[in-house]
């Protein structure tokens, strides 16, 4: 059995909200001018945390570990 | 004789943390109008029950009970025919017996499963990725049978089992939005 390997990922990944904020993420990307797609939504497990779903971007400019957004807490050090 | 059902949302958001998809083992199955709870002290409504098989001369199929707190919702408002109408949408799942170990859909063929591999899992504190101990062995592709309008194009169903001795590798993967 193949392990997942983390390391040949390819595709970008970003934790959401819902569905919905899946869609507003890839437009907010092309909006940058990245050349990517929503490629996958998976469902996280029903916890107790507000993101629910894991949207995953393919495409020439997806990277996986990428720093697209400053983080409250980046912002404020 | 019992029936494989999967319950998932046709809205986009609206769902609380404490509620999500599942699957059923049922003999009996959902009807339109049913009501059910999707995890939460709330009940959700079926709306329509769309059956996926292999082939049309196969008896191994999938119910999904499609679900929304509208009591009527006409197709073409179902979240993915109304937000992005022009994209086939696919919907992957990764089970083992009773177990609904994953779930979500399919935009582009990037995603399909594989048999033979991990199946991946993303730790929602730490941000990161890993192998989870299990493992695809097979995957039936199914199409809707009996549906004029399907919500889903395909349904990728990857049968999984247990692989306890994989040792899980964690890489940290982008910030949440």
């Amino acid at each position: 059995m193949a392990k997942f390997d983390p390391l040949k990922e390819t595709r970008e990944w970003h934790a959401a909200v819902d569905d919905d904020a899946c869609l507003n993420l890839e437009k907010s990307l092309k909006a940058q001018g990245l050349k990517l797609w929503l490629a996958e939504i998976v469902t996280l497990p029903a916890t107790s945390s507000v993101f629910r779903v894991v949207a995953i971007f393919d495409g020439p400019d997806a990277a996986l570990g990428t720093q697209r957004f400053q983080s409250l807490g980046n912002n404020n050090s | 004789m019992t029936h494989l059902v999967f319950f998932n949302y046709v809205q986009g958001s609206g769902y609380l943390t404490n509620e999500g998809p599942h699957i059923a083992y049922l003999t009996h199955l959902p009807q339109a109008g049913d009501a059910v709870s999707m995890g939460g002290a709330r009940l959700w409504n079926v709306l329509a029950v769309d059956c996926y098989a292999t082939s049309p001369e196969q008896s191994a199929s999938i119910y999904i009970a499609h679900v929304s707190r509208e009591a009527e919702l006409p197709r073409s408002a179902w979240f993915w025919n109304q937000s992005a109408p022009q994209r086939p949408v696919d919907l992957k799942l990764c089970i083992a017996d009773g177990l609904l170990l994953s779930s979500g859909i399919l935009l582009s063929e990037s995603g399909q499963p594989i048999a033979g591999t991990l199946l991946p899992e993303y730790n929602v504190e730490s941000h990161t990725i890993s192998s989870r101990p299990w493992g695809i062995a097979r995957v039936e592709v199914m199409a809707p049978s009996d549906v004029a309008k399907p919500y889903y194009r395909n349904v990728y169903l990857a049968r999984c089992v247990s692989v306890p001795e994989s040792q899980t590798e964690t890489f940290a993967v982008a910030q949440t939005v």
